[in-house]
């Protein structure tokens, strides 16, 4: 089925290019065409109808899923899904004998703690102080503000690791993966601080305008995000139904999610493998409904893929825009990705990818404003890129 | 010849060893440009950082006679930036720099990866454009489109590329770089080795800098669309207004199947007898256009009564987005699962336009083969995309068609490709049109040429000239 898929896909692609000239890993690969949208589409071709031998999962893992390629299409091509099939016939059935040791890794840690790191005590650390509401109303973290410390430390370290060696690792915790705990010492202070804060940002915006809402706090799972991007589409199916039939029983009728991934995650694919799914999915910029002072200050916005390219819907913008001077380095509906989704597997691609980001923002605008923390934690080369909670906190009348 | 552990040893300490792709999925997607002719995975991939790394590869391909196929941005129609050999390909989209400007004496220099598209956001920020303009800028490059003499929208007012190279830095087969032309506006010094680079296919050796003329953006233009249901009356109505002694900046023409295809994102009312339509941009000064424009409508009126003038920025730009993507949006009207739409391009003089679409159309009729047409009417460049199955028989019947529209522009005083090159799949339409013209020697001549640069024949092997 899913060769099918793929070959559906493949055979509708002319072999144009201009998917490449937007695909951000392919420079940041060095121009390497497997790493570049148009490549992608002609080796799944290629590996599909030869079943030939091949080493293909770096091609398919390094993609960003930031769907900059769709947007150019002239045949309405996505190698961005592509590459998320490719992804899932790799992890599912080990084709051509590729594997990635680390996907595993954060697989076998997902499925064991509900949480990739095994942090699930840490994860809830932000709120502590704060009382919510008896609600059937949620706040939704995703984990993924809470996460950014502890990749920024890996990836830190791993620049120092060789590449075998942490695939000898992730292997090691695959087999042991309560091993993966140690990591809860391991994290970078000031992204730790900045990213709690953020978090109490958006209680603060959220509870000024009004809404209920209450927070699960340990008992938050992490939405399988991963297990899903990362191709393991049974195991991701099995555990996002898990998820929801928690939700379920503690009576969650809404959820308010902070961050695009998770957002885009629960709002569009888990109707896809629940049945019945009926939580209403909001993004928290949506709900914030009061009055900001106005600035005269030049900013720019780093819009989420998920949001702009994934064809979501915000508010985010039209608040910025009533607040301050919005000066975009794309028409609106168009964005760049941050190189975040490859941080893990693929760092030097993702430092490429976000350094040039950060430098055609940094031309646009003097402030940069992330409303995802996976761009913040990607682009905050300095202290001029500021996360949407924060900045907009600071203009409360 | 076949690359051997020492030669690879070789080439990649000439290249750089991060330069080099060996491994053989990493090589796959080269097989491929976006033209339907079939290439080969290339042995070898290189993607060198500069000309010295390219001038030492090139002399150990000169030693061992091995292969070599230039690619920029792979947006080749005609099968020109695949190999068709046991040989490497030179990828030159690492060397993507802008380099200079130079706003006083209007030129730009250019490394050969940069898109056109990239470089026109660049020179807008100054006021300023490069006027060569393919449909594909998104994706084509400063190397590929000097390479192949490209063309686009804008070539009735500006020329092909031909007309925007003041020089080049240029690495031949034997590996010596040398520059041709320079940076001033005239030369008249010996031969012109920037003409010969021009066009050249990438068999000569590898591009490697280009030195641009740049244009100040025009000042204010409109945009008169105009409709009609006989296809000589289009390029009647046309020759009248340049008759008038009237450039405009461009003059586009489609079908109803191609009216169709972006129909839903040209968001105008097209008159229900419309088989073909008329597009020409007027451009002056802000005082005097509106009375060109009224002059340029008069003018038209007398072959149509459906006229329809738009001003607006905005809607300009998403009418002129969509012609520019014509051609990709007649995908969405292929009939069958298989079908492939494979792009025509020849020209003939603007004089000789309605008599040759007249003749283009009923061979189109005569086979039957579903063809749409559009083209850059301005300057006599006609576009048949032919709808074909991908099977022998289908394509068969393409290259039957092909050969009879080759012949009616031959006929009609034009050439077989206008701004897509020759590559493998015209090969055989560029013999035949010398050979209508009695001038078999020009292509010996080329040949000769070629073998001074590339003495081993090593560069891009099997294009242009047929065997
Ligand atoms: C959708 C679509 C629309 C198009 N519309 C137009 C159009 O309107 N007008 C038009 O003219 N063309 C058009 N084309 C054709 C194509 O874009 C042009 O031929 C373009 O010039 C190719 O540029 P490239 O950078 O992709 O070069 P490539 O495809 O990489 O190479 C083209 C040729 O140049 C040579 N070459 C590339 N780089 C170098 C170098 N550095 N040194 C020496 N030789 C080199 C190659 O060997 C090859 O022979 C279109 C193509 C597509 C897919
Ligand atoms: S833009 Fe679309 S048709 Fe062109 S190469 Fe990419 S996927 Fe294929
Ligand atoms: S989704 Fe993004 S990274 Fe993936 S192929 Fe498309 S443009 Fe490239």
């Amino acid at each position: 089925m899913t060769k099918n898929q793929i070959l559906k896909i493949t055979d509708e692609c002319i072999k144009c290019g201009f998917c490449e000239s937007v695909c951000p890993t392919l420079p940041a690969a060095g121009y390497n065409s497997i790493k570049g949208a148009r490549g992608r589409i002609i080796l799944a071709q290629f590996a599909i109808n030869t079943g030939e031998e091949l080493q293909i999962s770096d091609s398919f893992y390094s993609c960003l899923d930031c769907f900059a390629c769709l947007q150019v299409c002239p045949a309405g091509v996505n190698a961005g899904e592509l590459s998320h099939l490719m992804k899932e016939e790799i992890a599912e059935k080990h084709i051509n004998g590729n594997r990635v040791d680390i996907a595993d890794m954060i697989k076998e840690t997902i499925l064991r703690f509900r949480n990739p790191l095994g942090l699930n005590r840490e994860s809830a650390e932000w709120a502590s102080s704060i009382n919510f509401d008896e609600s059937d109303t949620i706040l939704f973290t995703g984990d993924m503000y809470q996460l950014m410390a502890y990749t920024k430390f890996i990836n830190y370290v791993r620049k120092y690791f060789d590449r075998n060696l942490f695939n000898a690792f992730s292997r090691l915790i695959s087999r042991h993966p309560d091993l993966i705990k140690l990591s809860r010492h391991f994290y970078d202070i000031n992204m730790k601080v900045k990213m709690e804060n953020n978090l109490r940002n958006i209680v603060r915006l959220l509870k000024m305008s009004g809404v209920k809402f209450n927070y699960l706090r340990e008992d938050e799972d992490y939405p399988g995000m991963f297990l899903y991007d990362l191709g393991y589409i049974n195991e991701f199916k099995k555990y996002a139904n898990n998820v929801y039939n928690k939700l379920k029983k503690l009576n969650v009728k809404k959820i308010i999610c902070i961050d695009p991934h998770t957002y885009d995650l629960m709002k569009n694919i888990y109707p896809e493998y629940i049945k019945n799914y009926d939580i209403e999915i909001y993004y928290y910029t949506d709900l914030i409904n009061m009055n900001f002072e106005k600035t005269s200050e030049e900013i720019t916005v780093q819009q989420p893929c998920h949001i702009v390219l994934h064809k979501n819907n915000y508010r985010a913008l039209d608040i910025l825009k009533k607040s301050a001077n919005v000066k975009l380095n794309e028409p609106e509906n168009l964005t760049s990705c941050c190189g975040g989704p490859d941080e893990l597997l693929f760092p030097e691609i993702a430092s490429e990818v976000s350094y040039k980001r950060y430098n055609n923002l940094k031309q646009t605008a003097g402030k940069i404003i992330t409303i995802c923390p996976l761009c913040y934690n990607n682009l905050s080369y300095d202290e001029n890129v500021i996360d949407f909670s924060d900045f907009m906190i600071k203009l409360i009348k | 010849m076949n690359i051997n552990n020492d030669i690879l040893n070789e080439i990649r300490q000439a290249a750089g060893e991060n330069n080099v792709l060996q491994n053989l999925e990493e090589k796959i997607p080269y097989k491929n440009d976006a033209s339907y002719m079939p290439g080969r995975i290339p042995e070898l991939v290189i993607i060198p950082e500069n000309s010295d790394q390219i001038s030492r590869v090139l002399k150990l391909c000169t030693k061992y006679k091995i292969d070599v196929t230039v690619r920029s941005g792979g947006t080749s129609l005609t099968g020109s930036s695949v190999t068709n050999y046991n040989g490497i390909i030179i990828n030159t989209m690492k060397m993507d720099k802008i380099l200079e400007l130079n706003i006083a004496s209007r030129y730009v220099v250019c490394q050969p990866g940069v898109r056109l598209d990239n470089l026109n956001e660049y020179l807008n920020k100054y006021g300023f454009f490069y006027p060569p303009d393919p449909a594909s800028s998104k994706a084509s490059t400063v190397g590929g489109t000097i390479s192949t003499n490209a063309g686009g929208l804008r070539a009735v007012r500006y020329g092909a590329t031909k007309e925007w190279v003041l020089g080049t830095e240029f690495v031949t087969a034997t590996g010596e770089i040398i520059r041709t032309g320079e940076y001033t506006l005239k030369r008249s010094a010996g031969y012109d080795l920037t003409a010969l680079i021009i066009g050249s296919e990438g068999t000569l050796g590898v591009l490697t800098e280009a030195i641009l003329k740049i244009e100040p953006l025009p000042e204010k233009y409109g945009r008169i669309l105009s409709f009609y249901n006989d296809i000589y009356d289009v390029g009647s109505a046309l020759s009248a207004v340049k008759n008038a002694g009237i450039t405009p900046l461009i003059a586009e023409f489609m079908d109803l199947k191609t009216i169709n295809s972006i129909r839903d994102k040209l968001n105008i009312k097209i008159p229900d007898y419309t088989q073909f339509m008329l597009m020409v941009d007027i451009d002056s000064t802000e005082a005097s256009l509106k009375g060109k424009i009224e002059n340029v409508e008069k003018i038209i009126k007398n072959y149509t009564k459906d006229v329809l003038t738009i001003m607006d920025q905005k809607t300009m730009d998403e009418i002129y987005k969509a012609r520019k993507g014509a051609y990709s949006a007649l995908l969405n009207q292929r009939e069958k699962k298989n079908e492939i739409v494979i792009i025509g391009d020849v020209i003939v003089p603007a004089s000789e336009l309605p008599a040759t679409l007249k003749e283009i159309k009923n061979a189109v009729d005569k086979m039957k083969i579903n063809v749409s047409l559009f083209g850059h009417i301005g300057d006599g460049n006609i576009h048949a995309n032919i709808f074909a199955e991908n099977t022998k028989t289908g394509l068969e019947k393409v290259e039957k068609l092909q050969m009879e529209i080759a012949m009616a522009a031959i006929r009609h005083k034009g050439c077989v490709s206008a701004e897509h090159g020759i590559g493998t799949e015209k090969n055989k339409l560029l013999y035949e049109e010398y050979k209508e013209r009695n001038s078999l020697y020009s292509l010996e001549l080329m040949k000769r040429i070629k073998a001074v640069f590339d003495p081993e024949n090593i560069m891009n092997r099997g294009k242009i000239f047929y065997d």
